[in-house]
């Protein structure tokens, strides 16, 4: 099946930009102040979610797999990679993988919120 | 701010076994019915045009119209959902498939294609965009390990 491209292409754009805005609130909102771990924190999402966004639509459309077990593996993917570099290379980040895990369910749910509200 | 975050935190975690499958932002179609149907959805992704017009409905095989179709006017059709023996496709805003209008019968529509082959949707090959997002990634890594020092605990 052919995809459109297009809809691929401002997909990825909407959703990393989206993804960058609540991911850095949410870096903020933890109290953490710390530049180089907040630019950490946008290269970090700028890594993980065009691959997720993409494999997402390569995998589901073009595949045909389950769109559920898809989403589940590559958002673990997501937060184990991303709590890979926080922990590797964060200056401030006591529990990563907990800041990773909590920082990936809320730009889930404020990104779900705005959808709705959309 | 720190408070703030200490009471929003517990409602998140609470909310963690939906999202858990979900936790990165995927943008797509926010329709009511699509959202409970996704899975039996099939993704197509291509532009139609109504010959003689369409009628826009809720949702597949409701008499619940919500908008109309002019003729010829061109539509951007998401998904694909099969209903009593009919296909019924979601329309949504081409450039931004979060806007959707409504399921239209298959059957009242045209691919664009036939009409003018020249207007044809561009099935560009994923390739540039697998590229572009490889690069991405790949120049990401890079500025981090060139920037970025390892801790020595984290090694």
């Amino acid at each position: 099946m052919a995809v459109n491209m297009n809809g691929v292409s401002a997909a990825l754009a909407i959703s990393l930009a989206l993804t960058l805005a609540l991911e850095t609130a949410f870096f903020l909102l933890t109290g953490k102040r710390n530049k180089k771990d907040l630019l950490l924190t946008i290269l970090v999402n700028t890594l993980t979610n065009p691959v997720v966004v993409l494999t997402y639509w390569l995998s589901v459309f073009y595949m045909g797999w389950s769109r559920v077990i898809v989403k589940g593996v590559l958002e673990l993917w997501a937060v184990l990679t991303e709590a890979r570099y926080y922990k590797k290379y964060g200056q401030e980040f006591r529990r990563p993988f907990f800041f990773s895990i909590t920082a990936n369910a809320f730009s889930f749910g404020t990104g779900a919120f705005l959808q709705k509200l959309i | 701010m720190k408070k703030y975050f200490w009471v929003l935190l517990p409602v998140f975690l609470l909310l963690m076994p939906t999202m858990i499958a979900h936790a990165d932002v995927i943008i797509e179609p926010t329709d009511e019915f699509y959202l409970f149907n996704a899975g039996e959805c099939e993704y197509l992704g291509k532009s139609f045009y109504a010959d003689g017009g369409a009628s826009v409905k809720k949702e597949p095989g409701s008499d619940d119209e919500v908008a109309v179709v002019e003729s010829n006017a061109e539509v951007y059709v998401y998904c694909t959902y099969g209903y009593e023996g009919e296909t019924w496709g979601l329309m949504v805003e081409k450039e931004d498939v979060l806007q959707s209008y409504g399921w239209v019968l298959m059957d009242e529509l045209l691919p664009v294609t036939i009409a003018n082959p020249s207007t044809g949707e561009p099935h560009i090959a994923p390739l540039p965009v697998i590229l572009l997002v490889t690069f991405l990634a790949l120049g990401t890594v890079i500025l981090i390990r060139l920037f970025w020092k390892p801790k020595k605990s984290g090694t």
